[in-house]
């Protein structure tokens, strides 16, 4: 299971991810993103608990970010985010030097991970 | 549970047609022993079996399949010659395999240990003679060369959108990959849409993956093995030296950087267009020195070349892919069903307008009725499939029997492009197996014999098919012994089959061979002989609305022809009315129309006979066949056919016209009645009889012999 809980700051929204983000729970989690990320200026992602997570939720994450860039917000992943999201970024390829072509921030999340 | 039924289901067809496939290429291997490609398809046959195999709980198969797969690698890598022993044991080992899927649990069958205890052999017998030669075979030396040398393969993966539905998860194949060597894989991202759009359960990502390895081409093929069908994969080598991993390290930016969502696979050109112009771009930044740049587009020009060649090429087969589609039998048996519905309709149609004189109904109709036909082609062609299948199943039959019988034989495959209604070819087999037996066990001598006979110790058997108007003749030749016509009839007459003083013709002789009973081998052999085979095969042929005929010339050899309708579904009839009933001919047997007054009969002097611009034609009266009461047209006609090469006529009333004629089998009851070979349902829903003319002519032929008599 996976779970979203969002803090709501003054100047931006964390949005605290638990448990397993595999495509079991791809869609519920899409959801979970769309709302919390909607009315937010400043989202910044807290992966520390995740447990799991596969190239269906990498992918979500991506389109989160580019939805964010699209609508001139910002999306950000916390610095300490655990081993488990290091090697699913590096197994799936999705490691960055530079951000894709939507880029105009140089944002993009997975750069440096 | 329904679920897991159903993918077993689906593995098992798959799995027969990986082991027809390896049946193939071992027959072919037989011919071209160093054939790499084909050596490569039987072992992705048996490691796709295998694999599988575990995956949905076939356990023993997924066991017996590993331990010839083990041994086919070594084949693969030039380790282990292609062999006869090889082969054989290759096709035992089908055999066993298909045991295996036939039997639901697989614990009764047996004999896999056997088998595999040989194939252990082998493997070992190679590491001995490796141990005791110290210079290996040329072969095995490029094998262990290309296999140590480090080869750099750009990988381009592209999953379908649909992968993780089928339960695959790509990355794990990319871990499988990195497993092989130096590996740098590189995801692209840009097809995936804004999180509102996104579809959280498919694959957007694709990949480029460069990887450095010993282990060669086969090796990733190997990795994508599983998933072949669902995505598009292209593997080139960039680099065969072994060099590349020194230079890695400089380009490996620049690749990074050229491919970061701005490569689309389809179009290389455009987008060495947009390459140098980010290329450009980036210059400009400072992000690359100019050389650098240059060093990658030069590098870039020479991936162009090797891939623009191999692009043409893959795109062609997978436009072939793409082009074809499984669809279950059954839901095309409905189809046909369904589009003969229609053609009845469709009569009707047309016959209700003709009768209301509405042009406006009729100008419908006609539109409905050609559409229908084209519809009506279209369905009968979706159901035509190419012999040539059913032919090279023969193959192993031919094998097989020429091993078991001592005598050398070469099949020849003629027209296997030729196609013919499925149910026909499935129908087909049996008669088939059964001349083909016959072929080889009555037909082509032992060699020596044939030596002896200035004839090549190799026996040819022939295999053809080819259309011939609404039919499709399939011939079986063989250059064997020939029938002695003195021998048949002999036989004939000693099993009271005919009178010795019958005056036969050679042809009448030669169908004796087709009669109950009958059988001329001196002594029963395993392979054919038992006098069950030909008139089983005769009726199975007549049951399929075909027509069997023999010649053969006595020490040239035999040559028996199959004549056999395209489709069983749908006839052009001619339709034909005695008193009040509707008849329907195969419009295929009819040549002619001509009319038959009183005078004509009385001219001679009621004898049946037609006098038809010179030429006298028989005819059969079908009213009187058919005891039909009731007074008789002045004029009557008589429908001309060709049956056998004679032309035989048949007195209607009155002949209506060409009509598409569904054929409806008819009920039990009426099956047995001589003459008629099925119905059909006219537009306004009156039952018309199909008249099978050569039944017709058969039992006319019999009754004036009695008469006679």
């Amino acid at each position: 299971m996976a779970d979203i809980k969002v803090e709501k700051r003054e100047d931006n929204n964390i949005v605290v991810i638990t448990g397993e983000m595999t495509i079991q729970n791809a869609s519920a989690l899409r959801d979970a993103l769309i709302q919390s990320t909607e009315c937010a200026e400043h989202v910044i992602l807290d992966l520390k608990d995740v447990t799991e997570i596969d190239l269906s939720c990498l992918q979500l994450l991506c389109a989160a970010h580019r939805t964010s860039v699209n609508s001139q917000k910002s999306l950000k992943l916390k610095q300490d985010y655990p081993e488990i999201l290091k090697k699913a970024v590096t197994e799936a390829g999705y490691s960055r030097y530079f951000g894709c072509k939507l880029e105009t921030e140089k944002s993009c999340i997975w750069k440096g991970i | 549970m329904a679920d897991m039924d159903k993918h077993k289901e689906a593995y098992m067809e798959e799995a027969y047609e990986l082991l027809a496939e390896l049946e193939d290429a071992m027959l072919a291997l037989e011919e071209t022993p160093d054939d790499g490609e084909l050596i490569g398809r039987a072992f992705r046959a048996l490691h796709t079996i295998k694999g599988s195999g575990s995956m949905f709980g076939f356990d023993k198969i997924a066991a017996f399949a590993h331990e010839v797969e083990t041994v086919f690698d070594l084949v693969r890598n030039g380790k282990i010659p292609v062999t006869k022993q090889l082969i054989d044991l290759t096709l035992s080992a089908r055999d066993h395999i298909k045991r295996l899927l036939d039997s639901p649990d697989g614990d009764t069958v047996t004999g896999g240990e056997e088998i595999l205890i040989y194939f252990r052999k082998l493997a070992i017998q190679k590491e001995h003679k490796e141990n005791r030669d110290a210079v290996a075979p040329i072969i095995n030396e490029c094998a262990s060369k290309t296999e140590n040398k480090n080869i750099t393969f750009r990988i381009q993966f592209r999953p379908n959108p649909d992968i993780f539905t089928k339960g695959i998860d790509p990355v794990l194949l990319l871990d499988e990959l990195c497993t092989l060597g130096n590996c740098k894989i590189l995801a692209y991202t840009d097809a995936i849409p804004q999180l509102e759009d996104i579809d959280p359960e498919s694959c957007y990502t694709y990949w480029d993956i460069i990887i450095t390895t010993s282990k060669g081409m086969n090796a990733i093929k190997d990795v994508f093995i599983f998933v072949e069908d669902e995505c598009k994969l292209s593997i080139d080598v960039i680099d065969d030296t072994g060099k590349f991993d020194e230079e890695f390290g400089n380009k490996k930016i620049g690749e990074i950087l050229i491919e970061r969502g701005f490569i689309t696979q389809e179009n290389l050109r455009k987008v060495l267009g947009q390459q140098k112009r980010i290329g450009e771009m980036l210059v400009e930044a400072n992000v690359i020195e100019p050389q650098k740049l240059e060093a990658a587009l030069s590098e870039q020009q020479h991936l162009r070349e090797i891939k623009s060649i191999k692009e043409t090429k893959q795109s062609t087969q997978q436009a072939e892919a793409a082009s074809s589609i499984r669809v279950s039998s059954d839901k095309l048996d409905r189809l046909v069903d369904l589009v003969g519905e229609l053609v009845t309709v469709q009569a009707r149609l047309t016959q209700t307008a003709a009768s209301k004189s509405d042009a406006e109904l009729i100008l419908i109709a006609e539109e409905v009725e050609r559409l229908t036909e084209e519809l009506r082609d279209n369905t009968m062609s979706v159901r035509l499939v190419p012999i040539g299948a059913l032919f090279s199943k023969f193959k192993r039959l031919v094998r097989d029997l020429s091993a078991e019988t001592g005598k050398e034989v070469e099949m020849l495959i003629e027209g296997a492009e030729t196609e013919i209604d499925k149910t026909v070819i499935e129908r087909l087999n049996d008669p088939l197996v059964h001349l083909i037996r016959n072929s080889i066990d009555h037909g082509i001598e032992q060699p020596g014999k044939r030596s002896s006979l200035g004839k090549p110790a190799q026996g040819l058997l022939q295999l053809s098919a080819r259309h011939s108007g609404a039919y499709v003749l399939i011939e079986i030749v063989d250059d064997g012994a020939g029938i002695d016509p003195e021998v048949i009839r002999a036989k004939a007459v000693e099993k009271g089959m005919i009178a010795p003083a019958d005056d036969l013709t050679e042809k009448e002789i030669f169908s004796l061979i087709l009669a109950p009973g009958f059988s001329t081998a001196k002594t029963i052999t395993n392979v054919s002989g038992r006098g069950v085979g030909m008139d089983v095969v005769k009726r199975a042929i007549e049951n399929l609305r075909g027509s069997i005929d023999i010649t053969s010339r006595k020490g040239v050899g035999t040559t028996i022809t199959l004549q056999l309708p395209l489709t069983l579904a749908i006839i052009e009839g001619l339709l034909v009315k005695i008193g009040p009933d509707y008849y329907v001919m195969p419009l295929f047997s009819v040549e002619e129309c001509v009319e038959l007054t009183g005078d004509d009969i009385a001219r001679t002097h009621g004898r049946q006979i037609a006098n038809v611009r010179g030429k006298i034609v028989p005819y059969i009266s079908l009213r009187e066949q058919f005891s039909i009461n009731g007074g008789k047209p002045s004029i009557e006609q008589i429908v001309i056919t060709s049956i056998d090469g004679h032309r035989v006529g048949f007195v209607v009333d009155h002949v209506i016209g060409e009509h598409q004629t569904v054929i409806k089998s008819l009920g039990r009851f009426y099956k047995t009645i001589e003459g008629i070979s099925g119905a059909t349902i006219l537009g306004d829903g009156t039952v018309a009889l199909i008249l099978d003319v050569v039944k017709l002519v058969q039992t006319a032929e019999l009754e004036e012999v009695t008469t006679n008599a």
